[in-house]
């Protein structure tokens, strides 16, 4: 009954499916062979620079404590290999964004790449890769290509992606656990055209990645992920909440959002936070659909699949991320320090997005560079309706070795227009959690969350 | 030379306080306090609020020679300074495990612009005050130093098998429905008491400092993951404080605290205790759903209420000759404000994003409402203790856009709402319902024999009440390094009728605003306002004396007061 209804399922889709060739069920036995299971090569390059994948790191350095909210770096003791800078980059430049080589250019005093050996760290659980692999060859874009069929479920969707959106899909559902991820106080950082640090905003977050919470029974399966936080700085806003929910299908179930102010005292549906609305509390540096490199629906753009390069990502980042006082260290006047990160050559696919004709946008172009182990880390340019280089983010990523679980959302991104920057998501007070469970639904509606967790 | 000095003083002035921003920087600010015990958080933070306002406009002759408007007309003249007042809100909130946790918060103020209390009549007769002075209520809420505790509560979340329930219990307040702006025609009407002082003296004032949190225990349960319950019960009653006579933005000279009302050839009558209902006994329940196929939050609500707001009709209790044995100058001696009690109101509200709009509705139905009563009356016979009373129809629509980025703006926010209300019926004291038609709606500048009937322009109610109010406030981010501009614009309009309600609204009441609000480093506010309103006036054949109109007394009064307000807000 279960086979026949899949089987239903697959032909169904086969019909619908588009033009593009789908993925062979010859192709798919690459997955475990030649690709790993969630479709990285697995071999390293010709030149030796990035080693072949061997499942991951899933050690325990010396020094971890289990669930404190940090992650020793397990690497720290690789030394840089070069540096990049303004004086050398022509030698790299074709393995650089254009929004790494403007840094370069434009602050050839300060700004540099200090390139560490490439570590393929990645490690997903078995069950995850279980199901991508089942859907190499059953998982299905619908709507043109800007949903996706809950089917696919518990995996990433397109292990072998053959359009840009696909892919793009792949670093949208990238794997975030099973439970809930949390932090006490991630902050977000407006560094001024001056060089002065505004923290915009200090909040504790809850992220609910129901795509991969394939076991809750109460969760509705076309919700794709969503999260909550609340505000505890700056004070004139502290007590305020804000939640936003994203579905699988766009077009059948727009984004959802809701914010509580202690101003108002209460919940009120929020108006589509989408586009190219910029984040207010971000300091307008961030657009909405350019949170965490890609999020929101995707019908503005139309995206294209160009393959894989290989790119120097912000790449096991623990110093970034874990070790580097934000105000004292971290923040300079014109870009992020350099001494806390950690730039490794890893091959990312690139997905080339080009404003439709006839759609309205503060881009014209953007380019995704999405790290072909699916950890979504990454760099992002993108060009204002001239053409030229306006925004670049850097997304980097470090493993939660302990729990097999890539986690990337602390990212910087560069105003070039303004001569700004922002520096998003950081966590040096308090760390992360991954929750050993997840809260449940009654306990995710926006009432019950406003009620529990402020008083104001 | 004298301008050199002076733009001197000004540069420096600037500079000093650029220098103090710098100091503050980065230091870290609204705070988690560490009590050393990872399962006790303890939070503190301080809103300090500075306004200094002038006054814009000349003073208007025919309101100034009015007896009923005199007072706060009088107070100031043109570019006199309305207010320099200082206003702290201090918060704690502890919260242990997110099991129990306990919130108190207190305010204090000081407006150094009502250091002198002195209130003048220049129209003639007594003023409001006895002694010409504010009364110890009015020097305390106007002037201050003063302060108070606002919310003072404990709280627990705890699970009743799977469903999580929070009771709070002690002096907190809560508001219910969607209504935005139009908050008498809202089902969160009476809710709480409002500081309405405060309300209309401080642009930027958030919710929270503007209502006065009452003694009660409330409950919310999440009973299935769409529906969640809600419950309050009252143990205090306390009412709302109305702008007081012989203040700036107030516009006629009554209201609830003066010492007393001028009647004729210097004598006043005097203000005697109000009808006031018993503390406990309010309370009120609600249902809210999330309807997926409709993409929809639905409330049901219940409530029922003594009002906090008064009777918009003063009651006369007693009266005296002023010449003893003759009966031809019988005047009150005595009046009273009332509080209309035990109404009841049943309410729907409907949430849903269509779009890029979030909209909200209302509708709501109140029985034994306080309607639209006579400016002063007698007390009726069969009915002492209240006004016209009635059953009432509200709703109300709103919406919410969020500007996407054009060459005009940033971002910011576009939020409009709509205001319906209808009378349904009158159930109580209908002789002193104030509708058209009806004997108590008489053409202002008309009475007794020669009574003719008024209308709209009169403020006499319609059945029917439409209004309109709009906040545009577009935003542009990073304007100068840390600095962000928003310029809100926001208006509030009656379209049709005169709200059924006592003070419900009035038609062609137009109230509005034009700002620029400037944030530096997300943290330190500044902003300035303009503000200013208009009303249907009628004035005295001469067309020297202001005499009523379209509108109560409180706008008719106030459309010379054209106000330019500077406000710093920061937070730490």
């Amino acid at each position: 009954m279960k086979l026949h209804t899949a089987l239903c399922a697959t032909a169904i889709a086969a019909l619908a499916a588009p033009a593009f060739a789908a993925v062979s069920a010859e192709e798919a036995r690459q997955l475990g062979t030649t690709l790993t299971e969630f479709g990285a090569i697995k071999a390293g390059n010709a030149e030796g620079t990035i080693p072949a994948y061997t499942g991951g790191y899933t050690g325990t350095p010396a020094g971890f404590k289990p669930d404190s909210g940090f992650w020793v770096d397990p690497f720290k003791d690789d030394k840089p290999l070069f540096r990049i800078d303004s004086k050398n980059l022509q030698q790299y430049a074709d393995k650089l964004s254009d929004g790494q080589k403007h840094l370069l250019r434009t602050y050839p005093t300060t700004y540099y790449m200090d390139i560490y050996p490439s570590r393929r760290s990645a490690a997903y659980p078995d069950k995850m890769l279980k199901a991508t692999v089942r859907n190499a060859t059953g998982c299905k874009t619908t709507q043109d290509g800007i949903a996706v069929d809950k089917a696919c479920r518990g995996g990433f969707p397109f292990p072998i992606p053959k359009t840009g959106l696909e892919m793009i899909w792949n670093q949208v559902l990238r794997y975030q656990g099973e439970t809930a991820i949390t932090t006490s106080a991630s902050r977000s950082w407006v560094i001024d055209t001056a060089g002065k640090p505004t923290m915009t905003s200090e909040q504790s977050t809850y992220t609910d990645p129901v795509w991969f919470q394939t076991e809750l029974a109460d969760r509705d399966p076309t919700m794709a992920w969503r999260v909550f936080s609340v505000t505890k700085s700056p004070a004139r806003l502290a007590g305020g909440a804000t939640g936003l929910v994203d579905y699988i299908d766009p077009v059948e179930q727009p984004r959802k959002a809701w914010g509580y102010t202690p101003g108002q005292r209460r919940i009120k549906q929020s108006p589509e936070f989408s586009y190219d609305t910029p984040v207010a509390s971000q300091g307008g540096l961030t657009l909405f659909d350019e949170l965490f490199l890609v999020s929101g629906k995707l019908d503005r753009f139309d995206y294209k699949l160009e393959g894989r390069k290989e790119l120097y990502l912000p790449y096991n980042m623990y110093k970034a991320g874990f070790d580097c006082p934000t105000v004292e260290m971290a923040l300079l006047a014109k870009h992020a320090n350099p001494v806390c990160e950690r730039w490794e050559l890893h091959r990312a696919q690139v997905v080339a997005a080009t404003l439709k004709p006839g759609q309205r946008h503060a881009y014209s172009k953007r380019t995704y560079y999405l790290d072909e182990d699916m950890t979504g880390a990454g760099l992002y340019d993108a060009y204002d309706q001239a053409g030229k280089l306006y925004r670049a983010i850097f997304n980097g990523v470090y493993m939660f070795y302990d729990k097999k679980l890539p986690w990337s959302v602390r990212n910087v991104i560069y105003d070039f227009n303004k001569g700004q920057y922002g520096y998003f998501n950081d966590v040096m007070v308090g760390g992360f959690k991954v929750e050993p469970k997840a809260l449940s639904e009654r306990e995710l509606n926006a009432e019950a969350i406003v009620t529990r967790e402020t008083a104001r | 030379m004298n301008k050199r000095i002076n733009g001197r003083a000004q540069a420096f002035g600037l500079h000093a306080i650029a220098a103090t921003l710098a100091l503050w920087g980065t230091a870290s600010v609204g705070k988690e306090i560490d009590v050393g015990n990872p399962d006790l958080k303890v939070r503190w933070d301080n809103t300090l609020r500075y306004n200094l306002g002038f006054r814009m406009e000349n003073q208007d002759s025919r309101i100034l020679a009015s007896n009923s408007y005199d007072e706060s007309d009088a107070k100031f003249a043109k570019n006199d300074v309305v207010t320099n007042r200082f206003d702290l809100l201090s918060e704690i909130d502890l919260n242990y495990q997110s099991r129990f946790g306990a919130r108190v918060s207190a305010t204090a103020w000081y407006d150094n612009a009502y250091r002198n209390h002195t209130v003048k009549a220049p129209a003639g007769g007594v003023t409001s005050y006895f002694g010409n002075e504010y009364n110890a209520k009015v020097k305390r809420y106007l002037n201050g130093p003063s302060g108070e505790f606002l919310d003072a509560f404990v709280w627990s979340n705890f699970n009743v098998g799977p469903v999580p329930v929070n009771v709070k219990l002690g002096r907190h307040s809560i508001v219910w429905g969607e209504g935005l702006f139009l908050g008498a025609h809202a089902i969160s009407y009476s809710q709480a008491p409002i500081d309405g002082q405060k309300a209309v003296a401080s642009p930027n004032i958030e919710t929270k400092e503007v209502f006065l949190p009452l003694n009660q225990v409330s409950f919310k349960a999440q009973v299935t993951s769409d529906l969640t319950l809600a419950g309050q019960y009252f143990f205090e009653w306390n009412e709302t404080r109305a702008p007081n006579g012989g203040a700036y933005l107030t516009g006629a000279d009554t209201a609830p605290n003066v010492d007393r009302l001028n009647i004729a050839g210097g004598f006043a009558a005097a203000n005697v205790a109000p009808v006031k209902p018993r503390q406990a006994g309010n309370f009120g329940l609600s249902a809210r759903m999330n309807v997926d196929v409709i993409n929809s939050t639905v409330g049901l609500y219940y409530r029922k209420f003594n009002d906090y707001n008064p009777e918009n009709g003063i009651q006369f209790r007693s009266f005296t000759q002023l010449v003893p044995g003759n009966a031809a100058t019988t005047v009150p001696a005595t009046f009273r404000f009332v509080y209309p009690q035990d109404t009841r109101l049943i309410g729907l509200s409907l949430a849903r994003a269509i779009g890029p709009v979030s909209f909200g509705s209302e509708i709501s139905y109140r029985k034994n409402a306080a309607l639209n009563t006579v400016g002063s009356y007698v007390s009726a016979v069969a009915n002492p203790d209240t006004g016209a009373r009635g059953d009432t129809l509200h709703a109300v629509v709103n919406g919410i856009y969020l500007l996407p980025k054009t060459s005009l703006w940033d971002t910011g926010s576009l939020t409009a709402e709509f205001g319906y209300s209808r009378l349904q019926k009158v159930t109580t004291n209908p002789e002193l319902y104030k509708g058209v038609g009806t004997a108590a709606c008489v053409k202002t500048g008309t009475s007794g024999a020669t009574a003719q009937p008024g209308d709209t322009s009169d403020a006499c109610s319609t059945r029917d009440f439409y209004q309109v109010a709009f906040s545009f406030a577009p935003q542009y981010l990073g304007i100068m390094p840390s600095w962000d501009l928003t310029v809100p614009i926001a208006m509030n309009y009656g379209i049709k009728g005169v709200a059924p309600s006592g003070s419900g609204g009035f038609e062609n009441l137009l109230t509005w605003s034009v700002g620029a609000n400037l944030v530096y480093q997300s943290r330190h506010e500044f902003s300035l306002r303009y503000a200013d309103l208009s009303a249907t006036s009628k004035y005295n054949a001469a067309g020297t004396t202001l005499i009523g109109g379209g509108a109560s007394g409180g706008s008719l009064g106030a459309t010379d007061r054209g106000w330019l307000v500077f406000t710093y807000r920061t937070a730490f």
